[in-house]
């Protein structure tokens, strides 16, 4: 039923052959060409030296300006930041088109290349076949034994396709699926390029906690520089430093962090450098060394006679009460604190006595330094990567791609043996996508036992 | 420290090796060739020995770690993975004569390690970010890739000095054929490419963590990358093109320096970079 609403490949074909048959004869011949460079290894090569190229005199440019005086005019195009330019875009664009276009490409020959219709060895392929031999033998049985025996060695099946009477086609392989390297390792390049083009939407955003201070909710950047609430609570119940032995030498900086939500712990785990822990798609490692920092804490008073109080760090504004005006502390002394509003360049002197500032909108409110604290603190880092996932994989299949590339080869032997008279005639042939030494010699040890038979006979 | 007498036993039977096969290569004895063989087999052994004793020391002193980080121990790595490659191939392809080449490369790296007043041979303590399992994976390919291009470059270089039409590896006590050191190259590009991408990948995702980005335009992570390009073009072109010979060699020779400059970047001797993953220095 449902056959006649499914295109074929033929059906398809069809539909984009009369579609480009009624354009223009310069626009095809402009399609023609494009999609031919898009696919063309010239343009691999071409793209490949180009980058390799850019990124030495990029990089390099100082070294060779100072060794050859002469490429003075480097030092011009030094200044020009490449990676962030948009011919880098543009490159990077037809590196992928180009990734694209070849795979593509080659699709179809692979496609024949494992349908291969014809497992007879045939006049047309044996003539097409890279390696081939012939023998003549008298015991058309003892040759098929040698044959089949050595075959079954090699390919650990006999693959016998056609036998009667007087003839037997034979057709073995291995590695077939050796031709999904080069589609893996070229889909992978691209899943690794959109990974890490999907991780620039993500964010990293360093923090820091005190001892036992309770960030809630945690706070961020996301990537557009945006302050961004996150849905939990993240609570810092221990530092740690280890140090190696018994020397001085750090080791390791740790951190107790929990996960609050909803009032309720729902992960604690102890994170350093390299050990993250997980909630929600959110990695909190530790970043930098835990430190002893100086914290003051402020009083504020409203003119409602509302208070608040704010313990702050070096750095660290707070809003005052319902002004929206943020106030940052900009200068610790053991005596007292430097405050400055943010919106207009007042700075105040705070001690333990209250002061107000002259700014109209913080008129009657009251501010005073109520005491300075060390605490024991330490700087988080939150890290949102939703390419992360896809660069791991990625680069996982990538290196199998690779490496089934590099060291696996689709190797085919065919063989006939058919009865001539007296005798019959052996005829062997085979193909391999890389190490074709291995397909021949096999054919040559086949071929020589054979042979070897033969003369033995004979005497 | 029972790695230290170790490693410097390992020179001493590089050196030896590498008289042997000259000694096989100029005299053509069948014997003092298979004396070379096992005597070579016997140097990896010692240096294989001297790593793990440097690995168990570490874990004494209580900083356990793989001995593939600072130039002492990289530059003992890369020297075995490079002695290894070379028993490989002669294993496989059954010719001694390369291993005149190889060897003194093992053997000089060895001396410039144990010898040169600027390489601390003392177990250091690894900074957090070079410690764990992951930045051994980097390391490590790091090295094996180096090892890899390095024998592939000495097969390119042989590859060019030899003539067509010389005495073919049928004679085991000359150069091997054209043929098989450019299969040679091509083997063992393919393994350093493999490596390579590890290398690249694997530092990527350290990147992220260090600077908050995989990719940072940064010397090492530069360099890494147009020797990967060079060798990338050099594999299409001889998988597609058929490209082999001279200008597979060459390129070869031209990737093989790129990747040099990289390993001198990392280790602090050419350019600022931002990390020096073999120095420890970040």
């Amino acid at each position: 039923m449902l056959s006649k609403y499914i295109l074929t490949d033929t059906d398809l074909k069809t539909a984009l052959l009369s579609g480009f048959a009624i354009l223009p004869a310069p626009m095809k011949k402009l399609i023609k060409c494009i999609l031919n460079l898009s696919a063309s290894i010239n343009l691999t090569i071409i793209l490949l030296s180009v980058a390799t190229l850019i990124f030495i005199l990029q990089i390099a440019q100082d070294k060779l300006v100072f060794y050859f005086p002469s490429w003075q005019w480097l030092s011009a195009a030094g200044k020009f930041d490449f990676y962030h330019s948009r011919g880098f875009f543009v490159l990077f664009a037809l590196f992928c088109i180009n990734l694209i276009g070849c795979t593509l490409k080659r699709l179809p020959r692979t496609i024949d290349v494992l349908k291969s219709s014809s497992k007879e060895l045939d006049e047309a392929r044996r003539t097409s076949l890279p390696i081939c031999e012939t023998v003549a033998v008298s015991d058309y049985q003892a040759a098929r034994q040698t044959l089949l025996a050595m075959v079954a060695g090699y390919f650990k099946k006999t693959g016998i396709v056609r036998e009667d009477g007087d003839s037997l086609h034979l057709f073995a392989e291995k590695g077939r699926y050796s031709h999904a390297g080069f589609y893996l390792a070229h889909l992978c390049l691209l899943l690794l390029a959109l990974g890490t083009t999907l991780s620039a939407t993500g964010f990293q955003y360093s923090f820091e906690v005190t001892k036992n201070q309770l960030l809630d909710p945690l706070v961020v950047r996301d990537a557009g520089r945006q302050e961004k609430a996150l849905d939990f609570s993240l609570l810092c119940s221990d530092l740690k430093t280890t140090s190696y032995g018994e020397s001085s030498k750090l080791k390791k900086h740790q951190s107790t962090l929990s996960i609050i939500k909803n009032g309720a712990t729902v992960a604690t785990q102890e994170v350093d450098f390299a050990t993250p822990l997980h909630y929600n798609g959110i990695d909190i490692y530790q970043d930098r060394f835990s430190k002893t920092i100086p914290y003051a804490k402020i009083k504020i008073i409203a003119p409602d006679n509302q208070q608040s109080t704010h313990e702050l760090k070096l750095g660290d504004s707070f809003a005052a009460g319902a002004t929206g005006v943020r106030i940052r502390l900009t200068r610790l002394r053991p005596d007292g604190v430097q405050l400055k509003t943010l919106t207009l360049p007042e700075t105040l002197w705070v001690a333990q006595n209250p002061v107000q500032f002259h700014q109209a909108q913080l008129q009657g409110y009251q501010v005073s330094l109520i005491e300075i604290s060390q605490k024991e603190s330490t700087t988080l880092k939150a890290i949102y990567d939703p390419g992360k996932g896809l660069i791991w994989y990625s680069f996982i299949l990538m290196v199998a791609g690779f490496s089934i590339c590099f060291f696996c080869s689709h190797q085919r032997m065919w063989a006939r043996i058919e009865r001539t008279g007296s005798g019959c005639s052996v005829t062997l042939a085979g193909a391999a996508t890389k190490n074709a030494r291995e397909v021949s010699e096999l054919i040559m040890t086949i071929k020589n036992s054979m042979e070897y038979s033969q003369s033995r006979e004979q005497r | 420290m029972v790695n230290t007498y170790l490693y410097a036993i390992v020179p001493l039977l590089y050196l030896l090796c590498t008289v042997l096969y000259l000694l096989h290569v100029l005299f053509k004895v069948e014997r003092v060739g298979r004396i070379a063989t096992i005597m070579t087999a016997l140097g990896l052994t010692v240096h294989g020995a001297a790593f793990i004793a440097r690995w168990l020391e570490s874990y004494q002193l209580g900083m356990g770690h793989l001995p593939i980080r600072g130039p002492y121990e990289c530059l003992t790595f890369s020297a075995m993975m490079l002695v290894a490659f070379y028993l490989a191939i002669e294993i496989k392809i059954r010719t001694r004569a390369f291993g005149v080449f190889i060897l003194p490369v093992a053997f000089l790296l060895m001396v410039f390690a144990t010898l040169s007043s600027r390489v601390s041979k003392q177990i250091v303590a690894m900074p957090e970010v070079l410690q764990g399992n992951y930045i051994n994976y980097h390391l490590s390919s790091c090295f094996i890739g180096y090892a890899a291009f390095a024998v592939s470059c000495v097969a390119s270089i042989l590859f060019l000095i030899k003539r067509d039409g010389g005495d073919a590896h049928t004679a085991k006590t000359t150069l091997p054929s054209r043929e098989t050191l450019d299969e040679i190259s091509y083997r063992m590009i393919a393994i350093g490419f493999v490596m390579y991408s590890i290398l690249i990948v694997t530092g990527m995702f350290r990147s992220k963590l260090i600077w908050g980005s995989y990719w940072q335009w940064d010397q090492v992570q530069t360099w890494s990358l147009i020797a990967w390009l060079v060798y990338a073009v050099l594999l299409h072109g001889r998988f597609t093109w058929k490209w082999s010979g001279t200008l597979t060699a060459i390129l070869s020779i031209i990737g093989f320096l790129f990747s040099i400059i990289s390993f001198l970047v990392g280790a602090g001797f050419l350019f600022a970079s931002g990390h020096y993953p073999i120095t420890g220095k970040f």
